[in-house]
């Protein structure tokens, strides 16, 4: 494989991380929030300022995007993972369909 | 009047990202090369899905004031799925943009990458599904005030 082919599988690789990684960081960060104030509450909920959407929104992204580059930095040294992590990937991205789901509904 | 043209807009953008997120899934699920038509239908279908989200993001404020306290009083559940629906929605959008990167930047010979990219957008488009009907019944209960 060319560099430039190991490095572009590399970046191809390491956004599917980010896009994997950044909802299940989201939605650990409202769990966190629900845990440390309890149920959800429509009271709460109509009080919260607008602002803790795009605390999420911002920490979630810069999570997902430093283990990305995490991502990035192992599979640029060690090419050969590529294929077994891709097979990964497609697993967990298929298991995000009822995991997201149901955190979201029992996590509102 | 602003506001409800907005709020339709965004709900219509929703939809169509939502159709449309699953045909990159069709097209990468065998691995294969992108030409130059399936790679402006996946660079198309993760705008919609962005310009959705941006919609939400956008009249998200006014909603706030103006929609969310009438919407609870009107349905606490339909109030909890509106907050389900935003929270499904950062993901679609992340799974979105982490597909077309992989699936746009993916070399000649990684077809593993095309079909973890097809996965990721499948993963979005059911997602999107959820939202769309979620916003959908939230709507149907409690919109933005007419004159808005």
């Amino acid at each position: 494989m060319k560099t430039s082919d190991v490095k572009r599988s590399a970046v191809a690789a390491a956004a599917i991380v980010f896009g994997l990684v950044a909802p299940v960081t989201y939605h650990s960060i409202r769990i966190y929030e629900r845990l440390r104030n309890g149920p959800a509450d429509a009271a709460m909920i109509i009080s919260e300022a607008r602002t803790t959407f795009y605390w999420r929104f911002g920490i979630a992204t810069w999570w997902a995007g430093l283990i990305a580059v995490v991502a990035y930095r192992v599979l640029l040294n060690r090419p050969e993972r590529l294929v077994s992590r891709s097979t990964a990937m497609i697993y967990s991205s298929i298991a995000l369909v009822p995991l997201l789901s149901w955190l979201a509904y029992r996590y509102p | 009047m602003w506001l409800r043209i907005f709020e339709s807009l965004h709900g219509h953008l929703g939809v169509l990202a939502a159709a449309s997120l699953f045909h990159p899934a069709v097209l990468l699920r065998k691995g294969q090369q992108l030409s130059r038509g399936s790679k402006l239908a996946v660079i198309l279908a993760t705008l919609f899905a962005v310009s959705a989200f941006g919609g939400g993001v956008f009249i998200y404020e006014d909603y706030r004031q103006l929609v969310k306290r009438n919407l609870f009083r009107a349905s606490t559940q339909a109030g909890f799925f509106f907050e389900t629906k935003e929270h499904l929605a950062y993901g679609v959008v992340a799974l979105a943009l982490g597909a077309a990167v992989c699936a746009l930047l993916a070399p000649k010979e990684a077809r593993h990458l095309r079909k973890a990219s097809a996965a990721a957008y499948f993963t979005a488009a059911v997602l999107a599904t959820g939202v769309c009907l979620l916003g959908t019944y939230v709507a149907a209960i409690q919109g933005f005030p007419e004159g808005k």
